[in-house]
């Protein structure tokens, strides 16, 4: 049956055990309490064209009978206590400004430096601008309802922005393409066939993007294309394993990432026919978020909902001590010579893992790494922050 | 309210719940400069907010210790033996004795001379890191320059307090896994011994092996000392070394005790020391009433708040079952809980519950992923029903792509087996494998894999292949599939072979007996030419 044969396939699933390793006593830690459950954060992107010495992110809630869009001023160092004459604890981050948000926040990006979009519960999404010299934050505009079951709203579960696109997706098995400048969404995809929720949403480029949905689907779709079928679809076989979340090589696109809800994470290669690359078991629980350090990106950031938050380091697996054999190889195809979370025989032995915050309990909603320094949200109302982390 | 009680909120677990923060509670990690003397710390401030009564400080205060004692009913008391839990808490919550181990690395020479040695060492027994204790004492052995032989008279010597030593240890303590290896390190390590004798250590090590013993008198001179810190550690300790099996109904005695070696009056007991000790003794109604002191504002939130978290496991089943799911993010976040205590009903209830929404919403996918999820049968079945009615309404034979990567759990149900095979029928007459779709049709009727009520349906998918050039069916099989036929006619006309079968096929041809008859004459007709062919080519 044809089960049997798909099933084969799933040949590379690994335990990583041998490569894991808690960060103990790391002094670098913060928690900051914030009386809201977090459901996702983003640090702000530098301002176009110089450096910015201030450190901004904006959080968004879930769960709650108010939700709100926070933004944090964060100064990194630590304060001087005049009573001890000692340095103490890590600095705090500050609350710049608050903003009400209908439903749950489900998705947070930064636009750029002064805009942000958030998507809702409710099957919405929009568009805040944040003003830094009037520290106030100003919707701008809103696609209200672009989810929704027949009469029913309907969660918008994800986002992807790479202007002038707009591409939602929800938990209603539709695809909305918007413009940032039109109202209505200029193009819905419904997906009859899978018909169940699509759960996270990347852009590969002007015109692709990939969507991965509840029923362990990977599918790349191409807007240069018919939208009624997807260009590709790739499945993590014979599991049925949900997939809650995605992120792309920031520069082989080529190369996604994404977390399941059993807490694997698994890696695949779009230019490969149906089946991902490598299965890595991982976390215990649901993974929410997975992140590629946009500068750093043999740096991969997973958090789950059994509280973990790990630092992945794929820089030992570079082309110099790679096996002769792929190193000859890279001169066809450097790509994957280069690529460490392709070469699935490498990764189990020279992958290291840190366990950044090995002793929280609560759900890990949301992560965010900027240059050195991690942010995470919790369902314990708090945001975790590791500042200076060992990037490779 | 409800909803803020069941994901477990503000509860902040482990080494992040160390510290609060004087300003506005930030907990910070033990490593930070100024984490000693932060339970000492904490009882000033409380003791300030009684006076001050700032109610948003005090909230904060209060909330956490409520967070707390949610940790100490769901872990400390999850069987019925209290001591490793409490050990694994005293354990954060004193790490004094760590910041002690690392001043002395960075500033002696030889460790064993600093001033904080014994100390440490006391600090390590008492929270009961005896590995970290023995490493110590070991570390002291190898710094040592002391190369002297051990003399015989120094043998005699040792052999004679060791013997004492053997003396001064019960039976009970004995058993202890962790005390005997201190006690073997320390008395079976000759060099030790006699270095320890002869620097006149003796009082020290005697101190050792009566808090080893849970002698109460050096319990008490060590909080004096400030090695132990608040009474609560003093528990712990009296209940690892004097009474390592206590029950948690038994715990109260051992309270009392601390209680009265730590303060030795009670009515020093601070507002701290009453909710702590409520928490113990799992006094729900004390813990809340000492714990809202002060704040009239959320009482009822509080009480309600703080009630449900205590009684655990039982309010966490009621209030799971009435949890608003209004987004699957959620739905999985309360299954994941559901799972991590093994409330495996309601587990498969919401997944059902989920289901029928998705069912509902004609969203088959979710409700075929969920059904799968928690394995039920007759869900499988039900939407497979709902697969095939949609296919007979539409012939939109795509959808049941679904079924392509389900993999080993399509052999769950014989109705889903029969759906993959239905799906592989089509796969292979679209790719014009037509004899493989031929012997799938064959299999699925005359082997019995489809249930009844689709054999019309699949007859009349089945009918371009009775027509093509190379004969796909023999006479046997053709006979087979007219049998069939013969079958379902019966069944509609007579009382035939179960209602229910024949109300679904009728409900499909939508009662039109006109359409039916069609189809079924159609039927009829190309499989009576195609025995006709198959007998012709036989006979060949």
């Amino acid at each position: 049956m044809a089960f049997a044969e798909v099933h084969s396939r799933v040949k590379k699933r690994y335990n990583l055990q041998d490569n894991f390793q808690s960060l103990q006593g790391h002094e670098n830690l913060l928690i900051q309490y914030t009386e809201k459950k977090i459901s996702k954060l983003r640090w702000r992107p530098d301002p176009k064209g110089h450096s910015s010495h201030e450190n901004i992110f904006a959080t968004g809630t879930w769960d709650e009978l108010h939700n709100v869009v926070n933004i944090w001023n964060y100064e990194k160092g630590r304060t001087f206590r005049e009573d001890t004459h000692q340095e103490s604890a890590l600095n705090e981050p500050q609350l710049i400004t608050s903003m009400h948000h209908q439903g749950e926040v489900t998705e947070l990006k930064f636009i750029d430096d002064e805009k942000l979009m958030t998507s809702s519960s409710n099957g919405s999404l929009e568009l805040i601008q944040f003003s830094r010299p009037r520290q106030e934050l100003q919707s701008i505009s809103k696609w209200k309802n672009i989810h929704h079951f027949s009469s029913n709203s309907c969660p918008c579960t994800g986002f992807s922005v790479n202007l002038p696109n707009i591409i939602t997706v929800g938990e209603d098995s539709r695809i909305n393409i918007l413009k940032i400048d039109v109202q209505a969404p200029i193009a819905t995809i419904e997906d009859n066939i899978s018909s169940c929720s699509i759960n996270a949403v990347t852009c590969e480029g002007i015109s692709e993007f990939i969507t991965v949905d509840s029923m362990g689907r990977l599918k790349v779709w191409d807007l240069r294309q018919p939208y009624d079928k997807p260009a590709k679809v790739m499945v993590l076989s014979g599991e049925q394993t949900c997939l809650q979340c995605i992120d792309q090589h920031p520069n082989q696109p080529h190369v996604a990432i994404t977390g399941s809800h059993d807490g694997s994470i698994i890696i695949w290669d779009l230019r490969q026919d149906k089946y991902p690359t490598v299965v890595l078991k991982a976390h215990m629980s649901t993974v929410w978020e997975v992140r590629f350090h946009r500068h750093f990106p043999n740096n991969l950031f997973t958090c789950s909902d059994d509280g973990s938050i790990w630092h992945w380091d794929g820089s030992l697996i570079t082309s110099t001590n790679l096996p002769t054999s792929i190193r000859n190889f890279s001169d066809i195809e450097p790509a994957n010579a280069t690529n460490p979370w392709l070469i699935s025989d490498v990764i189990r032995n020279k992958i290291r893992i840190t366990s950044v915050a090995p002793h929280n309990k609560l759900p890990i909603n949301s992560c965010d790494i900027i240059n050195q320094d991690l942010i995470c949200g919790t369902d314990g109302e708090a945001i975790i922050i590791a500042q200076d982390l060992l990037l490779k | 309210m409800v909803i803020h009680t069941i994901i477990p909120k503000s509860v902040i677990t482990g080494q992040l719940r160390s510290k609060w923060d004087r300003k506005n509670g930030i907990a910070v990690f033990p490593g930070s400069s100024d984490f000693s003397n932060s339970v000492k710390d904490e009882r000033a401030e409380f003791n300030i907010w009684e006076v001050q009564l700032d109610p948003k400080r005090y909230e904060g205060l209060a909330r956490r210790v409520i967070s707390e004692s949610h940790d100490h009913c769901l872990n400390f008391y999850m069987g019925d033996r209290v001591k490793m839990g409490l050990l694994e808490w005293i354990v954060w919550h004193f790490p004094q004795v760590d910041e002690l181990h690392k001043k002395m690395i960075l500033e002696a020479h030889v460790i064993r001379e600093h001033r904080n040695y014994w100390p440490t060492i006391y600090g390590y027994v008492v929270s009961g890191r005896m590995n970290s204790a023995v490493e110590l004492l070991n570390v002291s052995v190898k710094d040592s320059n002391d190369k002297s032989d051990s003399s015989p008279e120094y043998v005699l010597k040792w052999r004679h307090w060791q013997q004492e030593c053997r003396n001064s240890l019960t039976g009970d303590i004995q058993q202890h896994r962790h005390l005997h290896r201190l006690c073997r390190s320390s008395t079976g390590n000759v060099k030790l011994a006699t270095d320890i004798y002869k620097s006149r250590k003796v009082k020290i090590i005697s101190d050792l092996l009566q808090i080893l013993c849970g002698d109460e008198k050096v319990l008490q001179e060590l909080s004096n000392e400030g090695v132990i810190h608040t009474w609560y550690h003093l528990l712990v300790v009296h209940i690892l070394f004097r009474n390592p099996t206590t029950k948690v109904y038994d715990l109260h005695y051992s309270i009392d005790l601390s209680l009265e070696l730590f303060y030795g009056d009670k009515s020093r007991l601070g507002k701290l020391d009453e909710v702590i000790s409520a928490i113990f003794l799992l006094d729900t109604v004390r813990v809340i009433k000492e714990a809202s002191y002060g704040t009239d504002l959320r009482e009822y939130l509080l009480l309600e708040y703080g009630s449900s978290l205590m009684s655990a496991r039982y309010y966490l089943e009621q209030y799971i079952s009435r949890i608003p799911l209004d987004s699957e993010k959620k739905t999985r976040k309360v299954l994941h809980v559901c799972e991590k205590y093994g409330l495996s009903t309601d587990l498969a209830d919401i997944c059902r519950e989920e289901c029928m929404t998705a069912i509902r919403r004609e969203k088959l996918g979710s409700a075929i992923s969920w059904a799968l999820y928690v394995k039920d049968v007759t869900l499988i079945n039900y939407i497979v029903d709902c697969y095939m009615s949609a296919y007979i309404k539409d012939g939109n034979a795509d959808r049941l792509a679904i079924v392509d990567d389900i993999g080993a759990a399509i052999t769950l149900t014989g109705q889903l087996a029969f759906l993959g095979k239905f799906r592989e029928f089509h796969t292979f007459c679209n790719t014009g494998n037509l004899v493989d779709a031929a012997s799938i049709l064959v299999l699925l009727m005359v082997d019995g894999l489809a249930s009844k009520k689709y054999w019309w349906m699949l007859l009349l998918d089945a009918i371009p292949l009775f027509e093509t050039e190379e004969i796909l069916f023999d006479s046997d099989q053709t006979y087979e599939l007219l049998r069939c036929l013969t079958e379902i006619e019966l069944s509609l006309r007579g009382p035939g072979d179960s209602w229910s079968n024949r109300l679904t096929l009728k409900q499909q041809v939508h009662k039109n007996s006109e359409v039916l008859h069609d189809a079924l004459n159609t039927i009829r007709i190309a499989l009576a030419r195609n025995l006709a062919r198959a007998h012709i080519n036989e006979e060949q």
